[in-house]
């Protein structure tokens, strides 16, 4: 491409670079990701029996297993919620509007996929129910208030919503003990939750430092301060202690 | 002749004492008028004005500001101006419109009457022409003439039809406009009336905010000498009816002044301020004016105590709370305590005990924590057993009976129990009456040895034998461990070895303390008594509070095995001393000769046994020490207690408490000697030292203080000064007291039994109770994992059911026939509901309270009816399938599809257990009648659109579509029609026993680390 030089374009480009300049001073939305390992040496998941219901035994291809350390070949670590706890230097402020795109859990197999989910406060929530059998939801936040909802077989959907951010709680079935998901509510959208890989991208943030925690169902929680932009903000879990025994 | 002018006083001189003096007189009355106008008051009030003028427009500045950014508010200013424009445009129009109206109403007028005169006309042809038709005569053309009329009537008529048609339209115009007008000023309204009612707020109190007359009034009105007629600062008082204060010999109508000072006490907003403008910190409860308790109803002091006449800081008779702010107001405020006025203010820490006089029915007493837990301790501590409160009168003794106390356990263990309690149990409630400060000397500590050694004797030999049944069965301990966590045992009994250095005292802690900590029982029972009192406790002792568990021979002797292996050997240990002739003949003596003359004494004991000795040595120690006051000891029936009586103990003059030697050491307040009295009892049999030692009066034995220590903590003790200071002697007028209704009396006297019989250690009602389930988790802990044990859903599904709503919900003639023949109900519960030796009025007690808690009045009901063919319970049916309850409950024999850890109720028995409008309550929403369940509400489908309903559901639930209560009553038909099995416990042993419950457990070899 040829570029005439007229003084028209000259000013242009000048106002051009000044808006950008201003905008990479003063804050152009970044991200802060980062991955997830366990270290050490992992135990096996073990399977579960579901024979208590004929029909989560079919629904399963593969006999299915716990599962709360799922990793893969590196050690990256599934499932480990990761949230922006607070703002350090950055901004937080602002009613951030739930999104119009509801979260999703479905029961699928007799287990929750997913298993750990991050939803907004009064963002929808669909329950499915693609099993084909009677599961029942049942919720026990401390925060928000508690429901416990019959879903017969031919019930394949329903909706809920969460009034109040919270740290994660657990979701049970109990027509099926196995069953068991977490969900965390939170009041602005900086939330994640760790792939296959343990990895994980929080976006659309503004500049500054962040109070970061990764929370884990057994492992427990971390916290770290990250600056937006930074290379990333890996964490790592180790065995947690063992319990005390009285 | 004397001279007229001469005086005998000089005039002038005279002039000029008389002007100074009047000068001086003038001063005076303008000093009196300055220090009556200076009121100390008034500095608080003026302040308090400043804070609240703040307040006000801090909050108007934010109702303000909020007001700007709320969109609605700025769309309904715009709306509501454009819609004025529019009215002021519209004005003309409207004119028009209101002349038009007028010209209408003239032409309707004219119409209306050309009409009527037309119709008269026609009328009077009419009859002509009917004349002329029937031969009569009459006009020859009235058929022409009367046709024409009546187009001519018809036409007005039709006239007067349009024209009133025309006004209707218009004004229906206006009132269009002026509806629109109206709705948005009142949105408007409704947005600004809070700030509108700020502003009212604010112009009353704040001069900047008042119009130029009013700033004038505001300054005047509070004018030296004119301030008579209506101040802004004044003495504010409320005349609490019907109240007196007690003044020794007469009364005088309560009149409290306390909020001259304390401005805020009644106003929110006010929390954080200083004292004294502080918002009343339980204003929805107290004070506020729609609390149950308005200030303007109760005053201050009707609770609180305290000379409620006085303004000033002393003449009101402040309490400080501790030493700290007693100094403090000493050096700011010239506070000294008040003597001359009997009733000072409660101290904080004691203030609830002004619930009391009002509210002794209850049991706990909502927002009185420390009262309940002074309530709680009176009782557990059997204070009432020596001294006689009212509210107690009817309880049973608070300590275990000994008339056959041989069967039990043996002398050694007795004589060093009573001894020294708490060397064998660390936390028994059973006090120390040995070893305290007033007989601890070596001289004191060698009779008392020889008093026990008596009174041991005593007790054994007049125990009566307790015979039990033979149980020859070999215990197993780990089993009897089991059945101890998980029967139910501890939501009465601690098993706790060692004190609890964190023990923080409380009504739910003391429920688990109903019954004794199951410590060392090896070194105390045998083992034969044991089977028998865990078989059936009655047996032993008819009155105790033990309930009957329904153990098997074998659970028996396990429960027995397992606590009889745990023995204290230190305290086993322990020496017993020998008896020592000479000692016990002087304490026999010292009992002789409250009768006898010294040489009678001397003959008497020449001719007793040394047995014979020390059973009247024991006996009579046992009447003086008061043992049987608790316990029920053979000999010491009808005896009345050995206590002084508080039923009044509050209302007690200071003057009759002796503060002894410690006028000095323990401030001069009722409640400082009560703490002193119940801390160390003994205290006034002590001489202080001013190094802290003391020393001791020179008594005999038997005139020393004999109140036994009990080793309570601070916070139990402040509870229980609390009780006792609101243990008064007020006169309260009906008006004042809550209202006595049937149901009002049921729901108290039934909290009260609750309370007495621990039914709150295992259930939950409301909320409060379940202190059984920390052993609930523990139990879970060790059969399912932490992981299961911290799931504290889990836990309150293997506890015992919360009763919440339990007089809605269960028919009351079955829950009467349960209560006397308890069956299972809840399957996979281990927690036993023990059988009771309740009288069927008491059980009727319990079941009035529920229901009149549930607001439910004992009624009989029709049975609901039902039928087989009915749509509904075809569509029930139906309901219950997809709903799949088949999954956690079992059908009669049918077992549930699902393991035994997610079981619930038998459905065949909810016909004669559950009402069935509780039902759809608790379909509807299971979570909130009993937070927590793993019941879930029911799916039905009373959304979903018709044809769905019908393809999936079926035409009969499709009948109930649109309809959520029929369509859950559905359940209850269908509940209703199901028969079968009552009794699955013979089922669910068997499936437990080979299957265990299915707990999804965490097991250690998950990490294959072996560390884990």
């Amino acid at each position: 491409m040829v570029w005439i030089y007229t003084e028209e374009i000259v000013n242009n480009n000048i106002i051009k670079i000044l808006i950008l300049s201003s905008v990479l001073t003063f804050g152009f939305a970044g991200d802060i990701q980062g991955k997830i390992t366990f270290d050490g040496k992992a135990p096996k998941m073990k399977l579960l029996r579901m024979d208590a219901d004929p029909v989560c035994v079919a629904n399963n291809e593969v006999a299915p297993r716990k599962e709360w350390l799922i990793l893969d070949e590196n050690n990256g670590l599934k499932n480990v919620l990761v949230f922006v706890k607070e703002s350090s230097t950055g901004s937080l402020a602002g009613d951030f509007n739930p999104t119009e795109n509801p979260a999703v859990i479905d029961q699928n197999g007799c287990m929750y996929v997913p298993h750990v989910l991050g939803v907004m406060v009064g963002q929808k929530l669909d329950i499915l129910n693609s099993d084909g059998t009677m599961h029942n939801i049942h919720a026990l936040p401390k925060v928000n208030k508690e429901f416990n909802k019959a879903m017969p077989r031919s019930k394949k959907r329903m909706t809920v919503q969460f009034d109040k951010s919270e740290a994660p709680f657990k979701v049970k079935c109990d027509v099926h003990p196995w069953m068991g998901a977490f969900i965390g509510v939170f009041d602005h959208p900086y939330f994640a939750v760790t792939g296959d890989d343990g990895s994980y991208v929080i976006s659309g943030l503004e500049p500054g430092v962040y109070v970061i925690e990764a929370w884990h169902e057994k492992l427990g929680s971390q916290t770290a301060n990250v600056t937006v932009g930074d290379s990333a903000a890996n964490f790592t879990f180790t065995k947690p202690k063992k319990p005390k025994k009285k | 002749m004397a001279d007229n002018q001469e005086r005998h006083y000089n005039i002038l001189k005279l002039n000029r004492a008389f002007a100074i003096s009047s000068l001086v007189f003038f001063a005076v009355w303008i000093l009196v008028f300055v220090y009556d106008f200076q009121r100390p008051w008034k500095k608080y009030q003026i302040e308090f004005r400043k804070l609240e003028i703040e307040k006000i427009r801090q909050d108007l500045y934010a109702e303000s500001a909020a007001l700007e950014k709320n969109s609605n508010y700025n769309q309904l200013v715009e709306e509501l101006s454009a819609a004025e424009k529019k009215l002021t445009v519209r004005q003309n129009e409207l004119d028009e419109i209101v002349q038009q109206l007028e010209i209408l109403d003239a032409e309707l007028y004219k119409n209306n009457q050309l009409y009527q005169f037309a119709k008269a006309d026609l009328d009077v042809l009419k009859y002509e022409y009917e004349k002329s038709q029937f031969g009569h005569g009459g006009s020859e053309n009235a058929g022409e003439e009367y046709g024409g009329l009546n187009i001519h009537v018809n036409k007005y008529y039709l006239d007067v039809q349009e024209t009133e048609s025309r006004i209707e339209t218009v004004k229906s115009q206006e009132r269009k406009i002026r509806k629109y007008i109206d709705e948005a000023k009142n949105s408007l309204t409704t947005l600004t009336r809070e700030n509108s009612l700020l502003k009212r707020r604010l112009t009353k109190v704040d001069p900047e905010a008042m119009s130029f007359a009013n700033k004038i009034g505001n300054i005047v009105r509070d004018l030296p000498v004119i301030d008579f007629i209506d101040p802004y600062y004044e003495v504010k008082q409320v005349v609490v009816k019907g109240l007196e204060e007690d003044l020794i010999y007469m009364g005088m109508p309560k009149v409290d002044r306390c909020m001259t000072c304390h401005v805020g006490i009644d106003k929110a907003g006010f929390e954080d301020a200083p004292q004294p403008y502080k918002t009343h910190p339980k204003l929805d409860f107290i004070v506020g004016p729609s609390s149950a308790h308005p200030l303007s109803e109760f005053g201050c002091t009707s609770c609180h105590a305290g000379r409620g006449r006085g303004t000033r800081f002393y003449t009101t008779a402040h309490s400080p709370n501790d030493q700290e702010t007693a100094h403090r107001w000493e050096k700011e405020l010239g506070w000294e305590p008040m003597h001359y006025w009997e009733n000072p203010m409660l101290p904080k820490r004691y203030t609830e005990a002004g619930c009391y006089k009002c509210h002794s029915g209850n049991m706990p007493l909502k927002e009185a924590e420390t009262l309940s837990l002074g309530l709680s301790v009176f009782e557990k501590a059997g204070c009432y057993a020596c001294h006689q409160v009212d509210r107690w009168n009817d309880l049973p003794k608070p300590g275990p009976s000994l008339y056959h106390l041989a069967s039990k356990t043996n002398k050694d263990w007795t004589y060093k129990w009573i001894f020294e309690p708490r060397s064998f149990r660390h936390n028994t409630w059973m006090p120390h009456f040995f070893k305290k400060g007033n007989n601890s000397d070596p001289e004191d500590l060698k009779r008392t040895e020889q008093e026990v050694l008596a009174m041991t004797e005593y007790l054994f030999s007049t125990a009566t034998p307790y015979k039990t049944a033979n149980v020859d069965y070999a215990g197993d301990q780990e089993k009897g461990r089991v059945l101890v966590n998980s029967l139910g045992c501890k939501g009465c009994h601690q098993i706790q070895p060692e004190p609890d250095s964190e023990y923080d005292p409380s009504v739910d802690a003391i429920r688990t303390e109903q019954g004794p900590n199951l410590i060392s029982l090896g070194s105390k029972v045998n083992r034969q008594w044991l089977l028998g009192w865990l078989k059936n406790p009655y047996s032993y002792h008819p009155d105790t509070k033990m309930p009957n568990l329904r153990l098997s021979d074998q659970e028996a002797a396990d429960i027995a095995a397992y606590l009889l292996a745990d023995k204290n050997k230190t305290f086993d240990q322990l020496a017993v001393p020998s008896v020592n002739e000479s000692i016990v003949d002087r304490i026999s003596a010292d009992f002789l000769s409250q009768l006898l003359r010294q040489d009678q004494v001397a003959r008497r004991l020449e001719d007793m046994e040394i047995s014979e000795k020390l059973n009247y040595a024991g006996e009579k120690l046992i009447g003086n020490y008061g043992c049987y006051s608790c316990h029920n000891i053979a000999g010491f029936e009808g005896k009345k207690p050995i206590g002084t009586s508080l039923n009044v103990e509050g209302s007690k003059l200071i003057s009759k408490l002796d503060f002894a030697f410690w006028h000095d050491e323990i401030p001069h307040t009722k409640w400082d000697w009560f703490y002193a009295k119940v801390d160390k009892p003994e205290t006034f049999d002590l001489i202080p030292n001013d190094d802290g030692t003391y020393a001791v009066k020179e008594l005999p034995s038997l005139d020393k203080s004999r109140m036994p220590h009990y080793g309570l903590t601070d916070k139990e003790i402040d509870a229980l000064v609390t009780l006792i200071m609101g243990l008064v002697k007020d006169e309260i007028p009906e008006s004042k007291l809550p209202e006595k209704t049937p149901a009002y009396l049921a729901v108290t006297k039934g909290e009260r039994f609750i309370h007495t019989n621990n039914c709150l250690g295992c259930h939950k009602i409301d909320g409060e109770g379940g202190a059984i389930w920390t052993a609930t988790a523990a139990w879970l802990g060790e059969v399912a994992g932490s992981e299961n044990s911290e799931d504290i859903s889990l836990v309150q599904s293997f506890s015992p059911p919360l009763l919440n709503t339990e007089g809605r919900k269960v028919q009351p003639d079955w829950l009467l026939d349960w209560f006397q023949n308890v069956s299972m109900i809840r399957p996979h519960l281990q927690v036993r509901m023990p059988s009771y030796d309740f009288t069927h009025q008491e059980w009727n007690g319990v079941i009035d309270y529920f229901q009149s808690k549930d607001g439910l009045s004992l009624t009989y009901e029709n049975p609901h009816s039902f039928s087989q063919a009915s749509n509904s319970y075809l569509a029930g049916q139906k309901v219950q399938e997809e709903g799949a309850c088949i999954n956690c409950h079992f059908y009669g024999a049918m077992k549930p599809r699902q393991d035994a850890l997610t079981w619930a109720p038998n459905l065949v028995l909810t016909k004669e257990r559950l009402r069935p409008d509780w039902l759809i309550e608790w379909f509807n929403n299971p979570q909130s009648v009993m937070p927590g369940t793993k019941m879930p509400a029911p799916y039905i489908p009373v959304d979903e659109p018709i044809n769905d309903v019908i393809e999936y559901w079926g035409t009969e639930v499709a009948t109930f579509v649109g309809d959520t209560t029929a369509m859950l009553y559905t359940l209850v038909d269908w509940m209703w029609g199901l028969e079968g099995v009552e009794d699955v416990s013979a089922i669910v042993k068997a499936h437990i026993e080979s299957q265990g419950y299915g707990f999804i457990t965490e097991d250690e070899d998950e990490w294959e680390d072996e560390e884990w």
